[in-house]
């Protein structure tokens, strides 16, 4: 549990905090809070340019649980190209470029390692 | 005679409790346990450990047999069975003496009768006690029933005399019901117990639950130590304590302990015992004997400055106690909180998991009785109760600032726990006022509480913090830099 001072608004704020999985349990003022770290689903999000990476990498070694998309389908930022799970929790990955699904290289039950190539997609 | 070593046939912070008052009395100790319990901190704390069973509470802390083998085999003086489990069971404490052990608690024959909640009445009538108004005759007539119904006075309760657990009960409040009620709680009595045969009480709607504590030493002398008040309880399960009670008079009071002092008298009593009663408009009723140490008996020890559980050991022993009665003087006021791994913004789910932090507030006249550290694991086989705190000042309002206190900086993560309920109820006017009853929760905070809108105050905070611990680990979202960089999921 780590302890920290803030000042928010002008005031003094004594913090206790821990990471506990992907929890952030904050402990300021008398109570409590729970904050789930995992990444909210976005919607298609129109301010993001094609600024993202055209391959959607494993972020982690894990198993793909569906694949969501096919060689040839176009696909907009945003789109969900491969669901995953690893330790226990679900990760979405999504197309951070709109495009055209160029390869794929997994499927269902595959286990994957740390930064495998899962989605190729075409601008 | 003289211990050198005690088992203990319980788990949790009563176990702690007990070996802690042990090492102080330069005792040895055995803790029987069960599997769950491998690695608490009771179990790291105990002298030695012995194994009585499987997490279920009936292979294990309800198993006499077990139990019994288990002392012997570690070479147990006595055994203290704590509150709960087998603590109440007369043939546990008989089996103890059979032997060689000390039961410390009362005689088995103490046990039995407090424990049969009839001749418990009887007893504290004989001994000119007041029990509350009612009817358990063999005339089970329907206009017999109407008529002692009226001679009681409305409202009363229907109850199924073979039974328990709120079936075959029925609330009457106006005479018109009073004969479908009858014959419901017949009905309902007869289904789930054999027997149609029900007795009739006067209902306390409206009553405060006041007990007062009795020691009876090893000498047959019967101490009183003042009483608690216990009236917030959520069905039957109490929450907050205090002593003494928040708004009893003085010469109520004075009744209530010679009521109190009659009856251990009269079952010439030996050790801890408590007598409950329930208390309103001025009178007060006796309800029941419990016949061991209770959850709550720390706020009796914050106000006379005494230790129960070290009572309880001399006394087993034979020995004197430190304290006459006439130095047992209350000073000041204390409350205890019991802390729950639930959630109450989700009308009190239980909550289990691994406690991550553990920090309670020191300061002076705090007291903490905790069975768990950082690391322990809250499950689901036992009680969820994870510790108490108890405070005293030197008035009932400051002690209960010093409660909202220290309950706003005691921080538990990895559980949730029943803080959030346990302040509002501190902040509620008629808790604050000393008036509430037995009915306060349910009439006040029956669902729990509201669920909690995140503030700009709380976001503030939060993006803060996310700056410093460096951030959610994984950000599969983010417009990540070029090339093939991809952040560790691993990385702290």
């Amino acid at each position: 549990m780590k302890s920290i001072s803030l000042n928010i608004e002008n005031q003094k704020v004594w913090v206790r905090f821990q990471e506990i999985g992907h929890e952030l349990w904050i402990h300021f003022e008398g109570q409590t809070w729970v904050e789930d770290l995992r990444p909210v689903r976005s919607k298609t999000s129109k301010s993001k340019k094609g600024t993202g990476r055209s391959e959607s990498l494993a972020p982690m070694p894990g198993k793909i649980l569906q694949v969501c998309v096919g060689v040839g389908q176009k696909v907009e930022i945003g789109n969900v190209l491969v669901i995953m799970e690893a330790m226990k929790m679900e990760y979405t990955l999504e197309a951070e470029v709109a495009g055209i699904v160029e390869k794929v290289n997994c499927k269902t039950g595959d286990q994957v390692e740390l930064g495998s190539q899962l989605v190729k997609l075409k601008n | 005679m003289s211990f050198e070593k005690i088992a203990i046939s319980n788990r949790g912070e009563v176990a702690v409790r007990v070996i802690r008052a042990c090492q102080d009395m330069g005792l040895s100790t055995v803790l029987l346990h069960s599997e769950a319990d491998v690695g608490t901190l009771a179990y790291r704390l105990a002298d030695d450990c012995m194994l009585v069973g499987g997490a279920d509470t009936r292979s294990s802390y309800l198993n006499i047999e077990n139990n019994i083998n288990a002392a012997m085999a570690a070479g147990a003086d006595a055994i203290h069975p704590g509150f709960g489990f087998l603590s109440e069971n007369a043939g546990f404490a008989e089996a103890c003496i059979a032997k060689r052990m000390t039961f410390i608690g009362p005689k088995p024959e103490q046990i039995r009768l407090f424990g049969d909640k009839i001749s418990a009445k009887r007893l504290v009538q004989n001994a000119g006690g007041p029990i509350l108004p009612g009817y358990d005759g063999e005339d089970q007539s329907i206009k017999t029933l109407l008529n002692k119904i009226e001679e009681i006075g409305l409202p009363v309760i229907v109850k199924a005399t073979a039974g328990g657990g709120g079936r075959g009960m029925r609330v009457v409040r106006t005479m018109q019901e009073a004969q479908v009620a009858i014959e419901g709680a017949q009905r309902e009595s007869e289904l789930a117990f054999g027997s149609s045969q029900i007795f009739i009480e006067k209902y306390l709607d409206h009553a405060k639950h006041i007990e007062v504590q009795i020691f009876g030493d090893s000498k047959g002398k019967i101490y009183h130590l003042f009483e608690r008040e216990c009236s917030v309880q959520r069905r039957h399960q109490k929450i907050i304590e205090e002593a003494p009670a928040a708004k009893l008079n003085a010469s109520t009071r004075e009744r209530m302990i010679k009521v109190a002092l009659e009856i251990g008298e009269v079952a010439q009593y030996q050790g801890a015992g408590t007598i409950e009663f329930l208390y309103q408009d001025d009178e007060f009723y006796f309800m029941e004997m419990n016949t061991r140490l209770q959850v709550e008996h720390p706020v009796t020890e914050m106000i006379l400055g005494i230790d129960l559980v070290k009572a309880q050991i001399l006394t087993a022993q034979g020995k004197s106690l430190l304290w006459d009665q006439s130095d047992l003087m209350p000073r000041g006021h204390s409350i205890e909180c019991r802390i729950y791994a639930e959630n109450p913004f989700l009308a009190g789910m239980p909550s289990t998991g691994k406690i991550r932090a553990l920090s309670f507030p020191d300061g002076p006249f705090r007291r903490f009785e905790c069975g768990l550290e950082v690391g322990d694991e809250v499950t689901a086989h036992y009680d969820p109760m994870i510790a108490k705190v108890i405070v005293w000042d030197e008035s009932r309002s400051r002690a209960l600032i010093k409660m909202s206190q220290t309950l706003k900086e005691t921080i538990i993560f990895g559980v949730h726990t029943n803080i959030p309920y346990l302040l509002e109820i501190l902040a509620h006017p008629d808790f604050v006022d000393g008036k509430m009853t037995t009915q306060f929760i349910s009439q006040n905070f029956a669902k729990g509480l509201k669920l909690r809108e995140k503030t700009d105050r709380f976001q503030a905070v939060l993006s803060e913090v996310k700056k410093i611990s460096g951030g959610p680990s994984v950000v599969l979202n983010q417009e990540g830099a070029s090339g093939r960089e991809f952040p560790n999921p691993w990385q702290k």
